[in-house]
């Protein structure tokens, strides 16, 4: 397993590089985000550990750049700014774990394993279907870069649906994932709430991105209609 | 009474105060006009009635048998006085029983009893009367006599029930309408006020939100442009810059926190590493990287403490510190740093210069600008005194790069680091300059970075020892 670590504390880097090599991992060292950055790059990683406050290119530009360009490989941010907005960034923009400074070696290499374990899947922060986006952590609906703005449950419904896209969701599933499992009332509020949506997302814009397929269900189609 | 006041609302107490006057004002008003235009014709009819009893004595002068010649107490057989506009006059005698009197008059019995009749005569004092079916009367008395010469009395009377009934209606209606108004003017004092206030009431809402810890630290600000407007700009300005100065002291705890915990997270790391995997591992290496860490905790630790004491303990007065002599002080510090690959001079131009500052601190500032010189110059680095008049003046010059001009500024705010200097074995945490500023300005003195072309000019300016002597003398 190839891991990339990104610090600019080159005793601690080379500590770590140290351990995890024992570990038998094969580590490889960038002091800078810019370095970084070109490693991730080119190296294919199976994981990359990211400090925040880096030079040239901070942590949090370099998950992004790297999510941007299409690579997934887990990324465990380490950092020693410990405030709940400076996590909070670090996992909107696409890390998949975040572990303040000074941090238990053993924990950090359990915390590698499991993100190993996870894969480099792509997960993207920004859900996609053609030019339809929704950012779930600013709550923020574009179409063709016009904003949309959407009630809670709409927000919801248009999640569940991205988040299956390409896939026929039956309503009993909508219900359960966007309601409550216990819900009790008419399923056809499902109707009644894409119906909504629809005059939200694809009327004003001339689109179908939302189907009904009869007998079945709904489907978001993947392209964004 | 004034603790009370004080417990009103604004609101009550504007509506007090400008209600309160004009109800005096409509009640003394009212009050005059009733009073005095009721006063007035009571006097009117008052005149009228003694007019008449002077008339009716000349009446009887002209007439005297007609007039008194039938003894007292016999019934029908006594003259009547002429009436004159529904205006009765009566004779009573001596024991105030009627003798005689106008036509109208006699229908009435006496107006007066014999004691009232008596004070009517002798003293002029006026009576209203109630008649029953004539209604109230003004009735006036004077003295005279019968033909006999006794004593009599000729009263004479004024219907004035209409007279009195319009002033009593015009009583009532002010004494009715008059609270009216009042009310009325209050309300409408009450309605405005509360509208005037209205921006007052919006900035309470406002800070009281605020003070429940609202995310948009600010009030809300009056569209029109007074003096609430105006408040409401400036206690904006305040929580602005209250807000900056929180702001400021939580990214310097912020920095502070990241700043201690990456040397201890190196040392935590690289320790934990060896334990864990203690084959082949050099032990000797990893204690003087170890030790690298700690002497850099231990500088960020001395730094901290120094900003923490700045900020904690008030400057010094005048007399209380020095004087630092420059000299031998920029010697001993140049002689510290002056090793390897850069020569430390010192140039002292006045060997006198003196500063009001304490010599620790002054040792601590030139030594945070002189390990800034050496880290930077290419081959040397000259610590220069001088004195200007007033001031001492430190200077440490260069030969490094140098820093641009519009990061001048910022190199003396805390953590501040430069990019190309964030290499953090060498280099501070960044407070070695804001440490430096803040130390100078207790003494309210200054510091300024120049170019030397090439290089850098860092130059302090102290008060003068010297100069406060010959002030003294």
């Amino acid at each position: 397993m190839r891991v990339l670590v990104v610090d600019d504390e080159r005793r601690m880097a080379a500590a770590v590089r140290r351990g995890l090599e024992a570990e038998g991992f094969t580590v490889e060292l960038a002091f800078d985000g810019e370095d970084g950055l070109h490693r991730a790059r080119e190296g294919a990683f199976d994981a990359i550990v990211l400090d925040i406050m880096l030079p040239k290119v901070n942590g949090y530009e370099v998950c992004k750049r790297l999510r941007a360009a299409g690579i997934w490989a887990p990324i465990l941010m380490l950092s020693a700014k410990d405030g709940e907005y400076d996590q909070a960034d670090g996992l909107d923009l696409g890390a998949d774990d975040y572990l303040t400074k000074p941090f238990s070696y053993v924990v950090l290499v359990a915390r590698l394993r499991a993100l190993l374990r996870r894969g480099a899947a792509p997960r993207p922060a920004v859900l996609e279907a053609g030019d339809l986006r929704l950012d779930p952590a600013q709550r923020e609906v574009t179409r063709a870069g016009t904003s949309v703005s959407l009630t809670p449950r709409e927000f919801a419904l248009l999640e569940f649906l991205l988040r299956r896209r390409g896939e026929v969701v039956s309503k009993t599933e909508i219900l359960r994932h966007v309601w409550d499992a216990h819900y009790e009332g008419d399923p056809n509020v499902v109707e009644v709430y894409v119906g909504y949506l629809r005059r939200k997302i694809d009327v004003p814009f001339g689109r179908a991105a939302v189907q009904m397929v009869r007998g079945a269900g709904y489907r978001l189609a993947a392209d964004g209609g | 009474m004034r603790r009370w006041w004080r417990h009103r609302s604004l609101r009550a107490r504007l509506m007090l105060v400008t209600v309160l006057p004009l109800a005096a004002v409509i009640a003394l008003i009212g009050f005059v006009t009733v009073d005095a235009t009721g006063r007035a014709t009571l006097a009117a009819a008052e005149q009228t009635a003694r007019e008449r009893v002077r008339g009716d004595i000349k009446i009887a002068t002209r007439a005297p048998n007609m007039a008194f010649r039938t003894a007292p107490g016999v019934p029908g057989t006594a003259p009547t006085l002429p009436d004159v506009f529904g205006q009765p006059m009566q004779v009573l005698d001596a024991d105030g029983r009627l003798v005689t009197g106008s036509l109208s008059a006699q229908s009435l019995g006496a107006l007066l009893d014999p004691e009232e009749a008596r004070r009517a005569r002798d003293e002029g004092d006026v009576f209203i009367v109630e008649t029953g079916t004539a209604g109230r009367m003004l009735v006036v008395g004077r003295a005279a006599t019968d033909q006999n010469g006794r004593p009599l009395t000729l009263l004479s009377a004024v219907p004035v029930e209409d007279i009195l009934r319009s002033v009593e209606d015009r009583r009532n209606w002010m004494l009715i309408g008059g609270p009216v108004a009042v009310a009325l003017l209050a309300g409408t004092v009450w309605v405005a006020v509360g509208f005037a206030l209205r921006p007052v009431t919006a900035l309470r809402r406002g800070a009281q939100a605020i003070a429940d810890g609202a995310q948009r630290r600010r009030l809300p600000v009056a569209d029109a442009r007074d003096e609430i407007h105006d408040l409401a700009l400036t206690l904006n300005d305040m929580l602005d810059r209250l807000a900056a100065a929180s702001a400021r002291q939580r990214s310097f705890t912020a920095d502070a926190a990241h700043e201690l915990r990456s040397p201890l997270a190196s040392v935590r790391a690289q320790l934990e590493v060896a334990l864990a995997h203690p084959e082949g591992q050099d032990w000797s290496k990893t204690g003087r990287d170890v030790l690298v860490d700690v002497q850099r905790l231990t500088r960020l630790s001395e730094d901290l403490l120094a900003l923490a004491r700045l900020d904690a303990t008030s400057p010094a007065g005048p007399g209380e510190v020095g004087p630092a002599d420059l000299g031998p002080l920029a010697a001993t510090v140049a002689e510290r740093f002056d090793a390897a690959g850069v020569s430390v001079a010192v140039d002292v131009g006045d060997p006198e210069t003196r500063a009001v500052a304490s010599p620790d601190e002054v040792d601590r500032v030139l030594t945070n600008l002189v390990a800034n010189a050496v880290r930077h110059a290419a081959s040397r680095v000259v610590v220069g005194v001088r004195a200007e008049p007033g001031w001492a003046v430190l200077t440490v010059i260069d030969d490094g790069p140098g820093i641009p001009a519009e990061d001048r500024e910022r190199v003396f705010e805390r953590f501040t680091r430069l990019d190309d200097a964030r290499d953090q074995d060498a280099g501070g945490a960044g407070l070695g300059l804001a440490i430096v500023a803040e130390t100078v300005s207790r003494y309210r003195g200054r510091v300024a970075l120049a170019d030397a072309g090439p290089g850098l000019c860092a130059t302090v300016w102290l008060p003068s020892a010297a100069t406060r002597g010959h002030e003294a003398s």
